[in-house]
């Protein structure tokens, strides 16, 4: 059950974490290129993504790692939801 | 109906994955479908920013290029992913099963059903910059596009199976014929426009500036590009079938008198096994190509799209794309895979040997293969040392990203070694990002920001070789410990 979780758990983090690079450096330079209206995505204090109008650049890997705390938070949700259906599974059968 | 049975028995492959994947991580599942309805909508939503493109010379025909393009990728990789019938090899010589109907249940009509899926977004796109530019009848041209972009991919899997090797000529000289074809009518019909590239997306509407200095729609007449599309449509299919029917030999085993003077330890012995390996294995050979035609395509392509902003950006793209590619050929010797597993688990040798070889191993090949893909991009788009050390930090990065794909401890053993080897990777990630956002800024106040770059990716580099070794030595360690029993 522990190598369930801690398994589901890497794997989750590691995967969101690898999502969400890939979503802010994608919706920063399509907004950048097609010079969308200014923007800012964030949960409470911490922002995911802000996008100004008319500032070119900006947008790398490295806005991403705003994410590092909520992928963390949904990788242990993905641990403890593989358990949970790992132990169904095991009682179905 | 035998395709049937065989399709219904894909089905039942791709079900139990899915349900798989459900069971053991269910969070990736909803994040892998939020993020393809996301990039829907972003298609959809993007379609007015490329529609001002149109009025840029060669700007609507290149941007259809780059979509058929994306086609063929498409296609390629899921040739690649799909099954192969010398698997069933013994079971099908013992059954009268025909080749076509082998081949349409368990590839043809699978590999059309996901292109069809990852067609959905690009179509709905076109479909609406077409509207945009006020070309006439939408979405008939819309259909036009979606038959070629099928084109694409069926092109882009035939030449995926060219790379496995075609044991019958005939099939080969028909297929070869078929493809051919394709390309020679595209580009006898595209004499009438000078945009670059236009040939490979000749059935398509481009746009042009008259003498005042407006832009223009040119559109072929609607029948005749649905005609030649379906035409082309069908040259393609016959090309992939022909290579697809290619007859599997029985299996055997070759000797190979392996002479080369590597030396006998592992620090040798595992890079040159491993690049051998590369160029032997059909699924690495197919990724190597697919590397390289990216990169070198890619360069193609851009060094004479029109000039415009949008040109760094489309080179950094597909930079990071190649090398995130390089970074998969030399994954599949991780652990976890079939290729590199019985030579990791049977070297007779320290853990941390293993772990400083499968570094060296990584990050030559890597780096190696890496430049000569990304190569043409910095001869032909460079400006300065930046954009170099910008892909030295890129092909710095993948190989770190490889070396963490064999960290990664999904298929480990003992848990405490899991839990150690989570903890580290997630440690070390941390203490890298730390050094190199330190580092890019004191090279930004120095204004030597190339430097920094460099220095940053060889940072990455040893912190995710020390993490490889200490691993390694780790499992070695937990192993002895345990002992024979």
């Amino acid at each position: 059950m522990i190598k369930r979780f801690v398994i589901a758990w890497a794997k989750g983090t590691v995967s969101l974490l690898l999502m969400g690079f890939a979503i802010v450096l994608s919706i920063g330079l399509v907004a950048a290129i097609g010079e969308w209206n200014s923007f800012t995505v964030g949960l409470g204090p911490i922002e995911f993504l802000k996008h100004t109008q008319g500032e070119s650049g900006g947008y790398g890997i490295a806005s991403g790692w705003a994410l590092a705390p909520l992928a963390v938070i949904l990788g242990l949700v993905n641990g403890l939801a593989a358990v949970y259906f790992g132990a169904r599974s095991k009682l179905a059968a | 109906m035998l395709w049937a049975v065989l399709l219904q028995s894909e089905y039942r492959r791709v079900k139990r994955a899915v349900l798989d994947l459900a069971r053991t991580n269910p969070i990736i599942l909803v994040a892998i479908v939020a993020v393809a309805a996301g990039f829907v909508a972003l298609a959809v939503r993007s379609a007015d920013f490329f529609a001002l493109l149109s009025i840029v010379p060669g700007g609507l025909s290149g941007f259809s290029i780059l979509l058929l393009l994306v086609g063929s990728v498409t296609g390629y990789t899921f040739s690649l992913t799909l099954p192969k019938e010398k698997y069933f090899d013994e079971q099908f010589r013992l059954t009268t099963v025909r080749p076509i109907e082998m081949l349409a249940g368990l590839r043809g009509l699978p590999l059309l059903l996901v292109v069809g899926v990852t067609a959905v977004p690009f179509v709905a796109m076109m479909w609406r910059v077409y509207a945009l530019v006020t070309v006439p009848a939408p979405g008939v041209w819309a259909g036009v596009f979606a038959l070629l972009y099928l084109t694409a991919a069926l092109q882009g899997a035939a030449v995926s199976e060219v790379l496995r090797g075609c044991r019958s000529w005939r099939l080969f000289a028909i297929a070869s014929s078929a493809l051919a074809g394709t390309l020679a009518m595209s580009f006898l019909a595209s004499s009438r426009v000078e945009d670059p590239w236009y040939w490979l997306a000749t059935y398509l509407p481009a746009a042009s500036i008259d003498s005042d200095g407006f832009a223009i729609a040119i559109r072929p007449v609607v029948y005749v590009a649905a005609a030649a599309a379906a035409v082309s449509a069908a040259l393609s299919v016959t090309a992939w079938t022909a290579y697809s029917l290619r007859p599997d030999p029985p299996m055997r085993r070759r000797r190979v008198a392996f002479s080369v003077p590597i030396g006998t330890g592992p620090l040798t012995a595992f890079p040159a096994w491993a690049m051998l390996t590369i160029l032997r294995q059909g699924e690495s050979r197919g990724l190597l190509a697919l590397t390289f035609l990216t990169g070198i395509g890619a360069t193609a392509l851009l060094s004479r799209w029109p000039h415009s902003g949008t040109v760094p950006v489309l080179v950094l793209l597909t930079s990071t794309l190649t090398l995130l590619l390089t970074a998969v050929v030399v994954l599949t010797f991780s652990e976890d895979r079939f290729a590199g597993s019985w030579l990791i688990k049977t070297v007779p040798t320290s853990g941390t040997l293993i772990g400083l070889a499968w570094w060296i191993t990584v990050s030559v090949l890597t780096a190696a293969i890496g430049s000569l893909a990304v190569g043409p991009s910095i001869v032909g788009f460079s400006e300065g040392g930046g954009y170099i050390a910008s892909a030295l930090l890129l092909i710095a990065y993948a190989s770190s990203t490889t070396i963490v794909g064999l960290l990664l401890p999904w298929s480990r053993q003992s848990p405490f070694r899991q839990l150690v080897a989570t903890v580290a990777l997630i440690a070390g990630a941390s203490v890298a990002y730390y050094v190199v956002q330190s580092v890019a800024q004191l090279g930004t106040t120095l204004g030597s920001d190339g430097m920094a770059v460099v220095t940053s990716g060889l940072l990455l580099l040893v912190v995710a070789g020390a993490l490889s070794v200490t691993i390694e030595s780790l499992g070695s360690r937990s192993t002895a410990s345990v002992g024979p029993h």
